[in-house]
């Protein structure tokens, strides 16, 4: 589990916290809506779909197809949710931030 | 009605570059937050923002289509191969050449020697890519026949027979002996 949670981008860390933070209404665009309003990224559609890609294809989230609706030209929303594998990557990032950041008085740089 | 049109296209242009699997959710998204951003802020900014959306998002899914193309990534391995076959027979060569006091440019010797060097050369390009040992045997019978046609000098028959055999022989004996005694999952 450490070896593919320690091969967790910052960019994948985000989308991950993201679709968790969303539970079950998370597909391509509430994560790129929840992460601009949480972290004032703004990113391209196209790098949350390869990224969430991505994550499916390491085991760290599992997608399926939603209802089709007429304001979506018919077309399906794609819902993605965390796997235990993805849950522990979490874990496992939390933990090394976690133990990083102990004994630090602040986190001034300058 | 230009507006719908330029939308469109727009949409069309990011199918064309989106994969198989994203492409229908993610057309789907663009538009639903098309019309949220419509009915917030007005059309023309909506369309402001598929635009720029579009714009960011071509280089990522250009690479992405890009990296998952299995060809690019099968002929340069099979050209770094060539590479490596050219290093090794050009060095034995020189040295059959020089201990054997033979023919540099025509010399059987050194053909058998590097027969096997290069199937050694196509077994590891193999493991790389399943292909690309298909891929450097085309590249060396492709290579062979136009330095044939343009060569100026007399080659013997034997050499220009051999030429022709020996590196695409070798090269699927070492894909052969790879598939036989390294086979990929």
């Amino acid at each position: 589990m450490a070896a593919s949670a320690e091969s967790l981008g910052s960019l994948e860390h985000i989308v991950l916290l993201a679709v968790l933070r969303l539970r079950e209404d998370a597909y391509g665009m509430t994560v790129l809506r929840e992460i601009a309003s949480v972290t004032g990224r703004d990113l391209a559609i196209g790098a949350v779909y390869s990224t969430l890609t991505r994550l499916e294809s390491k085991g760290f989230i599992r997608s399926w197809a939603g209802e089709p609706t007429a304001e979506r030209g018919g077309r399906a929303k794609r819902y993605f949710h965390l796997t235990p594998a993805g849950r522990e990557a979490l874990r496992h990032m939390r933990d090394v931030v976690q133990k990083m950041s102990a004994g630090l008085k602040g986190l001034q740089v300058t | 009605m230009m507006r719908n049109r330029a939308l469109s296209v727009v949409l069309w242009l990011f199918s064309l570059l989106v994969g198989r699997d994203d492409r229908e959710p993610m057309i789907g998204d663009l538009l639903e937050e098309y019309a949220a951003r419509s009915r917030k802020v007005g059309n023309n900014r909506a369309f402001i923002w598929i635009l720029r959306q579009a714009c960011i998002s071509a280089p990522i899914w250009i690479r992405a289509r890009l990296a998952r193309a299995a060809w690019p990534a099968t002929l340069g391995i099979a050209m770094l191969a060539w590479l490596a076959i050219a290093v090794v027979e050009t060095l034995v060569n020189r040295a059959t050449a020089a201990w054997l006091s033979a023919d540099e440019a025509y010399n059987p010797a050194a053909m058998f020697i590097t027969m096997p060097l290069v199937m050694g050369i196509a077994f590891i390009a193999t493991r790389v890519r399943r292909q690309a040992a298909a891929a450097l045997a085309l590249l060396m019978l492709l290579a062979v026949t136009l330095m044939t046609l343009t060569a100026h000098e007399v080659m013997p028959l034997w050499f220009r027979i051999a030429y022709f055999v020996v590196g695409p022989v070798a090269t699927w004996m070492g894909a052969r002996l790879q598939a036989r005694f390294w086979p990929q999952p």
